[in-house]
């Protein structure tokens, strides 16, 4: 009859109980029930007014944190509309999409949501933030500013984690203000579960949280393993113990990890870099190969990784001229930023040895320190 | 009728004249039984204790200089062990300059394990002229084959050989090389002696040899001289040890005597003067004059050695040269000579040692050393040595024989030096185009100018040959190095004239080698530059060796037809050291096509042979470097 299933109750939280009437966990969220509403006839339509039912603050922030604060997009369209449909304010709520993406622009119409969010608070007299919404917004800005940042410079994975970990937390105490004022409001009517997670929200908790708990493990818990490990010096030469070849570390910041760490293939060497996603690792190669064997693997190797490579080959004699020294320098661009990737393969009578070192940086810059050094490792790399 | 009398009075003159200097060649035995060295050889073989490889047992040289004669009187035993040592050395020879030397062989017999003996018979001695180019002797080979030779077997020789002091026309001097290649030598003895009229120099650079000089005697001894060992391409005279005498002189005292003989054939007649008037006609610059005089000399003048006595180191006069049109180096240099002073030009003769290239070598003031000239002249700051006998090099490179050896100008002060090098001696230059379609069918041309001295190498081979062969030995050249999928179509530009470079083109379509909508994987070598760098390649094992300079500039263009989007191109190369350089770029031209350039420079040198493993290594380095590696994908395709 009204064009839409009529939410039915469904139970509530016990600390909800009894309190208001809820719609139904299945529908979907983009069915906007005021929207329907119109539809409706004028007095009811006055009178329901639907919002988000409140949840605990802890279960959004899991979303917040396994979403990498994406779900933060997705919070501030559904606080927007719960919003408007409180105020009939004419808000767009899939504008709103946008705002946790634009830092002190963000915050304009973070502060627009407070004011708006105020209205209603002192309409039914809910304990208010006040001198509070100055300070949610400048964490806002700040933590917006601190993880744009990584689009300039390298920050290293922890710290992210951590500005990340206080974004979910930022957005999770607005949550819980909005349940305070959903709460004290009896004209509401609750749509969406307040207790667990929609279908839709298992999916993506589903998928993220794995993704989560893989990248902690990786970049968070792994290294760990290497904290006690002493770091080289500039201009400190490294090698293996059949000092096969010989390795000059430039800059500081790079460590030993034991062979298998970085690659399943047998190595001679393997070094994390001074930044996340940098390292170095040398292979040894026996004489059915040849330099162009190896750099043609690799090239082949990286056409397959990454569909496509943009590399310059450069061949001159080793130091003794003994031998051949092969630096192929490749960039390009992945999902994870943009990378860099230099092997470097050295041939001097039937030994042959490549290093590849490879970086991965967030912003697109012609001079990167650890790409320089990783650059004059690769070139001053040589046999033994 | 007093002509006739002339004529028959300067006939009997020169006949008298020949009489008086034909010198004779004679077999003596000392006795009918036992000379004392066939006596020393039994002893010899009696003793037992013979070496199990081919020895010189005893080497015996005694020279004395007397009222202006030398004596030089060789014994020589030697042990054979085994039947290939008695083929290969069963037979003696020696040289003899029948106008100025009598010759007699005192003994030449063979002894046999038994310690029986065999002469050989006087009537098997055969006297040959293997000398074509004679330059200032006129050396016959006497070969004697002894008789009777088994295994195990020691071969005994001594002869005499005599000559007049005033014979010669060059400053009496001799070498001797104790030890060589092919034997060790158990006892070496030199002596030397001569009276108070003739003083001597001497000098000895073997290091075994023990020299003295005493009372106008020089003895030299040594004993179990081990034989040195022997490499291909080697410059033997440059490596061996050796003792020389000469009379006592200066190199400023040689060059004087010399340019003496050389100037009393040379002089700027008038005849000179019209000749080369003749010869420059329509050449406005003083360059285009020396070409064509040089191209007269090399090209008009026929060679026909020509050392016969009173010409050793004389020159024939410019008319004689001019109405035979033949001569040897000395008589084509002199010519030149002439007609370049003739045009302003101070040019001057050069005694070139073509099998030296260590002035070091040249201790003691002679001009036995050197067996060729050339002319060398200054102009506009540049030396030029130009060799008349080379009708095949442009006046402006110095022949390649000729570059990097031991020389003696015939001027004042000179002293033995070397010949400029050419840092760069073989210049070759080419482009190889190729054209692909959709299936990779390539349509290939190349053009390759060679310069300078690697033109006139070209040019002597290709002058050698006629049509049918050229093509050959083109096909054969292009199919060793390049394929042998095509056989290319040849043209050749410039080989008759006598220009300082010379082209070789050549067309070849290559069949499809790609399936349809496949990609491209092209591995091809730059052919040109690796068979260079072939070449390049030092063979000496035991001695070090010179490097003769390198310059290649390959182009290669693809012209991809906008068909193939090339995805991999070939390694940019830069391969740096003292003496190599590689570089190679890669570019797309204006039209769009790929365009590799490559370039090698292998600067003349020296490899000392503790370098040549590594200077090996690094030929093979670049060899390897040389491949080109393109991939790409078909774009489309013309036919839609």
């Amino acid at each position: 009859m009204l064009g839409f299933e009529q939410p039915c109750q469904v139970p509530s939280s016990p600390q909800f109980q009894d309190k208001l009437p809820v719609v139904t966990e299945d529908k979907d969220m983009n069915s906007v029930p005021s929207q329907k509403l119109e539809q409706q006839s004028p007095e009811i339509a006055q009178k329901i007014i639907y919002v988000r039912a409140p949840r605990r603050s802890w279960r959004e922030f899991l979303l917040f944190l396994t979403t990498f604060s994406l779900y933060s997009m997705a919070w501030t369209f559904g606080r927007a509309r719960d919003i408007r449909n409180a105020t009939g304010n004419n808000f767009t709520p899939w504008l709103w999409v946008f705002a946790p993406l634009f830092g002190i622009f963000g915050a304009i119409a973070y502060q627009k949501l407070f004011d708006n969010l105020a209205k209603v608070e002192d309409e039914e007299n809910t304990k208010r933030w006040k001198s509070k919404n100055a300070l949610w917004l400048l964490f806002f800005v700040v933590l917006s500013i601190a993880l744009g940042l990584d689009n300039v410079i390298t920050i290293p994975f922890w710290v992210i984690f951590i500005l990340l970990f206080a974004l979910a937390f930022l957005f999770s105490t607005l949550h819980r203000r909005f349940n305070q004022w959903k709460l004290s409001d009896s004209s509401l009517s609750f749509y969406g579960k307040e207790n667990g997670y929609a279908w839709y929200e298992w999916l993506v908790l589903l998928c993220t949280a794995p993704l989560f708990l893989f990248i902690i493990f990786e970049y968070l818990i792994l290294p760990l393993r290497f904290i006690n490990t002493p770091n080289y010096n500039h201009g400190q030469t490294v090698t293996n113990d059949a000092r096969e070849f010989s390795l000059t570390i430039e800059g500081e910041g790079w460590y030993k990890v034991p062979s298998g760490t970085l690659n399943n293939e047998t190595t001679k060497l393997e070094m994390y870099g001074p930044v996340d996603d940098s390292f170095i690792v040398i292979y040894a190669y026996d004489k059915d190969h040849s330099i162009s064997s190896v750099t043609g693997s690799r090239y082949d190797e990286l056409l397959n990784s990454y569909g496509n490579a943009n590399c310059k080959e450069r061949q001159v004699f080793t130091k003794n001229t003994k031998g051949v020294h092969s630096l192929m320098e490749c960039y390009g661009r992945d999902w994870t930023g943009y990378y860099t990737i230099i092997s470097a393969v050295v041939q001097q009578d039937s030994k042959i040895f490549e290093l590849v070192g490879k970086i991965t940086r967030k912003n697109k810059t012609k001079e990167d320190p650890v790409v320089d050094q990783i650059h004059s490792m690769a070139s001053s790399f040589q046999p033994i | 009728m007093k002509t006739l009398k002339k004529i028959v009075l300067l006939i009997g003159l020169c006949l008298l004249q020949v009489v008086s200097h034909a010198a004779e060649m004679s077999v003596k035995w000392n006795d009918d039984n036992v000379s004392s060295i066939l006596n020393k050889a039994k002893e010899l073989m009696k003793g037992g204790e013979l070496p199990p490889i081919e020895t010189s047992l005893f080497r015996n040289i005694e020279i004395n200089i007397e009222a202006g004669i030398v004596n030089k009187r060789v014994r020589e035993i030697v042990f054979l062990p085994s039947f290939t040592e008695a083929h290969n050395n069963g037979t003696q020879y020696l040289n003899w300059d029948k106008a100025t030397q009598g010759l007699v062989i005192k003994e030449a017999a063979v002894v046999l394990p038994d310690l029986s003996h065999r002469r050989m018979d006087p009537d098997n001695i055969r006297v040959r002229d293997n000398d074509v180019y004679n330059t200032f002797t006129n050396s016959k080979e006497v070969v004697i084959p002894l008789s009777g030779l088994a295994n195990k077997s020691i071969t005994v020789l001594e002869y005499e050989k005599r000559t007049k002091l005033s014979d010669l026309e060059s400053i009496y001097g001799d070498l001797f090389y104790p030890v060589g290649f092919s034997q060790g030598v158990e006892q070496f003895q030199l002596s030397v002696t001569s009276d108070a009229n003739f003083e001597f120099d001497w000098s000895n650079d073997h290091p075994d040899v023990d020299c003295q000089l005493q009372d106008h005697k020089l003895s030299c001894k040594a004993e179990k001289l081990k034989k040195y060992p022997y490499d291909n391409n080697m410059l033997w005279r440059d490596e061996l040890p050796h003792i020389a005498i000469a009379k006592k002189s200066s190199w400023n005292a040689v060059v004087k005597h010399l340019k003496s003989a050389f100037n009393d054939s040379n002089h700027l007649s008038h005849e000179v003067r019209e000749q080369a008037k003749k010869l420059v006609k329509g050449a406005d610059t003083t360059m285009a004059r020396i070409h064509k005089l040089h191209e007269f000399a090399s090209r008009g003048i026929r060679y026909v050695s020509m050392s016969e006595l009173g010409h050793r180191i004389t020159p024939h006069s410019f008319s004689d040269v001019i109405e035979n049109l033949f001569g040897d180096c000395k008589d084509k240099s002199a010519l030149l000579v002439d007609l370049l002073k003739a045009i302003g030009v101070d040019a001057y003769p050069v005694l070139v040692a073509t099998e030296r290239r260590k002035p070091a070598k040249l201790k003691v003031p002679s001009s036995l050393y050197f067996d060729h000239m050339v002319v060398c002249f200054e102009l506009i700051d540049k030396n030029y040595c130009l060799d008349p006998t080379d009708n095949n090099t442009h006046w402006q490179s110095t022949s390649s024989w000729v570059q990097g050896k031991v020389s003696l100008p015939l001027l004042e002060d000179a002293k033995p030096e070397v010949i400029p090098v050419d840092d760069y001696k073989w210049m070759l230059r080419y482009t190889t185009r190729s054209e692909f379609d959709e299936l990779a069918a390539v349509k290939e041309s190349v053009t390759k100018d060679y310069w300078g001295v690697y033109a006139s190498a070209m040019r002597q081979g290709f002058n050698s040959l006629d049509e049918e062969a050229e093509n050959e030995w083109l096909l054969k050249n292009y199919h060793e190095n390049v394929s042998t999928l095509v056989t290319p179509v040849f043209t050749l530009k410039n080989v008759d004239k006598l220009t300082n470079y010379l082209s070789v083109s050549s067309t070849a379509e290559y069949e499809p080698y790609v399936s349809p909508n496949t990609s491209l994987n092209s591995t091809d070598y730059d052919s040109w530059l690796r068979s260079e760098l072939k070449n390049a390649k030092v063979t000496t094992k035991y001695y070090g060796n010179w490097v003769d300079g390198v310059y290649v500039k390959s182009t290669a263009i693809y012209d991809l037809s906008k068909l193939w989007k090339v995805k991999r191109l070939p390694a940019t190369l830069s391969f740096i050291d003292e003496f190599l350089t590689l570089r190679r770029e890669t570019t797309f031209n204006k039209e769009g096509e790929l365009q590799i350039t490559t370039e090698l420079w292998i600067k003349s040198h020296y490899v000392e042979q503790n370098e040549v493993e590594d200077f090996n290594r690094r030929i093979d380095i670049l060899m390897n470097a040389s491949q080109i590696h393109i991939e790409g994908d078909l774009i489309s395709s013309k036919k839609g």
